[in-house]
């Protein structure tokens, strides 16, 4: 028996539109994330402070996702924001 | 030659520049100011005159045709981003009516010299330019600057000028594609700034002109100067919103990150919309090795270009600007090259060497489907082409541009090639143009856009992204055609009025209320009080009339066609699996829409409607 992972890890890209909301730098765009067993696509906004409601496009693995979907080890995000044009 | 005394009226200088480049006359004219009202300027007005006076079955490439440098009543006001004009003429690589906008210095340089357009007939015996010194205009010898790159002939005109007023003479130019006839060259501003699409650079060169150098010191009459002011505070305000900061830090790489999430980057050809290694060619990539620093256009609030150069750790050796968006789409996820490095080489050399990257990219992507396909061999090429080989085709864009062996056929563009080698279908374009840096399988109404652009694959006449993908104002499904036909006819519409203003239209896509910022800012320019009814109807105009400047020639909805990998190929893996674009369904709804026929001509009635004759 395999024992469940004690964190999983996710690639996490976000839209250059989200810069504030990077813990490194704007510079880098490609972050690897850990979070606990089961936790969903919410959670990980949460974990950069990103409203929800600002969550315009979600991608996981290439595919549409809503912040319900929870991730899986290894899963790759993309978070495109409903921008404010002015 | 006395210039012409002129009253000038607000935000136009009042004359038009025409050079005979057979007999060498040099005309002055006033700016015929009613037609200035009907087509706005630039854009506008250049396809007017041309279409008054051009035999438009002529060959793009003949002395007959006409090339027009032309501004707009707002260009160089110190507006929001009003550092942009127009070259407008026959294209030779679609044969129907372009106009290819570019920014830099140079439409300042020539419009405060006090010239709204100059006019270009005829063909020189042997290379000139036209030097250009506020009233002086002369054609001068510029057989010593043929063959030289963009940036060499920028550089050696400014040292042939007084050098108190070097820095504030301008060039626009072609390098050796354009004299080459290479049919998607474009012409550089400043060295740098293409007017890139539709061949634009081949004309210029059919004409034996190199280049035109100007400087200019009047100033421009505005009815309500303090509305500029206004104006400004708008520039301000983009650059706060969110759109607008992150545009500015990024520039337009920043797009490699937001297509290619949503499936929308076109890779390979166009066979999928999402490149693995895309993070490689992004703007990340760029900042860790190449971006030197921000640059922008005259009277500019983005400042989305970027100056670069390449690291010395690197195997290519160079300095420019750029790659934009595009250039990464055309020679990186396009033709499956991965290095940013390999991508700046490339786009320097088309900026060099004066060569449209999109059209080059789309060029070279055809031919290595030929060659994959065993349809072209390695003997006729001289070399092997495959997928992802940068060095292949950096020697293929080199030889294009110098027209040497295989690359004299790699200059007649991809549509060419493509038919020449019996597999039309491989040519990603629309009317002999190269799409741009949007899957139309992806966003739908971008392949509507595409097909129904005057001058083909060209996304600047409307872009849909801020809808489709962006959501601004709101959110679209960029899946499903409905309401496509009408985003695309607004887009186009509210575009042509923009550009003719002399204006660039990212702030315009910036705004969520762009028409009237900038039907306000056009009043205020030039003492009008316009309705947006009235500014819409007038890009509605301008686009109509570039409409029937190709029905004359015979172009109708056969022509508004997408290829079928497009149209029946499924979107591969990812977001819109499955998905083509609904061409012919979205096609009828936009003619009714417009007032077209069923077979896209615009109705007596409609032309009527719009005062076109």
């Amino acid at each position: 028996m395999t024992e469940s992972p004690v964190v999983i890890t996710v690639t996490v890209r976000l839209s250059g539109l989200l810069r504030n909301a990077y813990k490194t730098s704007p510079k880098v765009r490609l972050e690897q994330v850990e979070l606990a067993p089961g936790a969903t696509v919410a959670a990980l906004l949460d974990y950069y402070g990103i409203a929800h409601e600002r969550a315009h496009i979600l991608v996981v693995n290439r595919y549409h996702a809503t912040l319900e979907t929870i991730l899986q080890d290894n899963d790759d995000v993309r978070v495109l924001p409903l921008v404010a044009g002015g | 030659m006395s210039p012409l005394i002129n009253t000038r009226v607000y935000g136009w200088m009042g004359t038009i520049l025409r050079v005979n480049l057979t007999t060498g006359e040099i005309k002055r004219e006033a700016t015929d100011l009613e037609k200035a009202r009907m087509y706005v300027g630039s854009r506008g007005l250049g396809t007017k005159i041309l279409y008054d006076e051009l035999d438009i079955h002529c060959d793009p490439l003949s002395p007959e045709n006409m090339l027009i440098f032309i501004n707009g009543p707002l260009s160089m006001t110190l507006g929001l981003s009003s550092g942009r004009s127009d070259v407008v003429t026959k294209s030779p690589l679609t044969g129907t009516i372009c106009s290819s906008n570019a920014g830099g210095y140079f439409p300042a340089a020539f419009k405060t010299a006090g010239y709204d357009a100059i006019i270009f007939t005829g063909r020189a015996e042997k290379p000139v330019y036209l030097f250009i010194n506020d009233d002086t205009a002369v054609l001068k010898d510029a057989t010593a600057y043929w063959g030289m790159s963009t940036v060499e002939t920028d550089h050696a005109l400014k040292q042939t000028v007084n050098p108190k007023q070097r820095s504030e003479t301008k060039t626009s130019c072609i390098g050796p594609a354009g004299e080459n006839l290479v049919l998607f060259a474009g012409i550089a501003n400043d060295g740098h700034r293409l007017a890139a699409r539709s061949g634009v650079g081949a004309v210029m060169g059919s004409k034996n002109l190199k280049a035109i150098v100007a400087r200019g010191t009047k100033g421009i009459k505005i009815a309500e100067p303090e509305e500029i002011l206004r104006s400004n505070i708008m520039a301000d305000h983009i650059k706060t919103t969110e759109l607008g900061v992150v545009f500015e830090e990024f520039g337009t790489p920043l797009f490699v990150d937001v297509l290619g999430a949503v499936n929308a980057m076109p890779t390979q050809n166009f066979r999928a919309g999402f490149y693995e290694d895309g993070d490689l060619i992004g703007g990340a990539a760029m900042y860790d090795r190449t971006i030197v620093r921000k640059k922008g256009c005259v009277a500019c609030a983005l400042n989305c270009a970027r100056n670069t150069r390449l690291p010395s750790d690197s195997k290519y050796k160079g300095h420019g600007d750029g790659p934009e968006y595009e250039s990464l789409y055309a020679f990186g996820s396009n033709l499956l090259v991965n290095s940013i490095d390999a991508v700046t080489k490339m786009n320097y050399i088309c900026n060099e060497m004066g060569m449209d990257s999109i059209d080059a990219g789309v060029t070279l992507s055809a031919l290595m489907e030929l060659y994959e396909m065993g349809l072209i061999s390695q003997a006729e090429i001289g070399f092997s082409l495959e997928w992802g080989d940068a060095d292949a085709c950096i020697r293929l864009l080199e030889m294009a541009a110098h027209a040497e062996g295989f690359g004299k056929e790699v200059g007649r563009g991809g549509r060419y090639l493509a038919e020449k080698y019996g597999a039309p279908q491989v040519f990603m374009g629309s009317k002999g143009q190269g799409f741009s840096a949007y899957h139309p399988r992806a966003m739908v109404g971008q392949g509507l856009l595409f097909a129904t652009s005057p001058e083909g694959g060209n996304h600047t006449t409307g872009n849909t992204i801020q809808r489709e993908i962006n959501g601004i104002p709101e959110p679209m499904d960029p899946l499903s055609p409905v309401g496509k036909p009408a985003l695309v006819k607004k887009n186009q519409d509210e575009t042509a009025f923009i550009e003719s203003l002399g204006l660039c239209v990212f702030p315009y896509m910036f705004l969520e209320n762009g028409l009237e910022v900038f039907t306000d800012f056009y009043n205020a320019v030039i003492g009008e009080k316009y309705s947006m009814v009235e500014t819409y109807r007038m890009g509605e105009r301008v686009f109509n009339l570039e409409r029937m400047f190709n029905v004359r020639l015979g172009f109708s909805r056969k022509d508004d066609s997408l290829p079928p990998r497009l149209t029946d190929e499924p979107h591969p893996e990812g977001i819109g699996e499955g998905n083509v674009v609904p061409l012919q369904i979205m096609l009828d709804e936009y003619y009714a829409l417009r007032g077209w026929t069923a077979d896209g001509i615009p109705t007596p009635e409609k032309l009527r409607e719009l005062g076109i004759e």
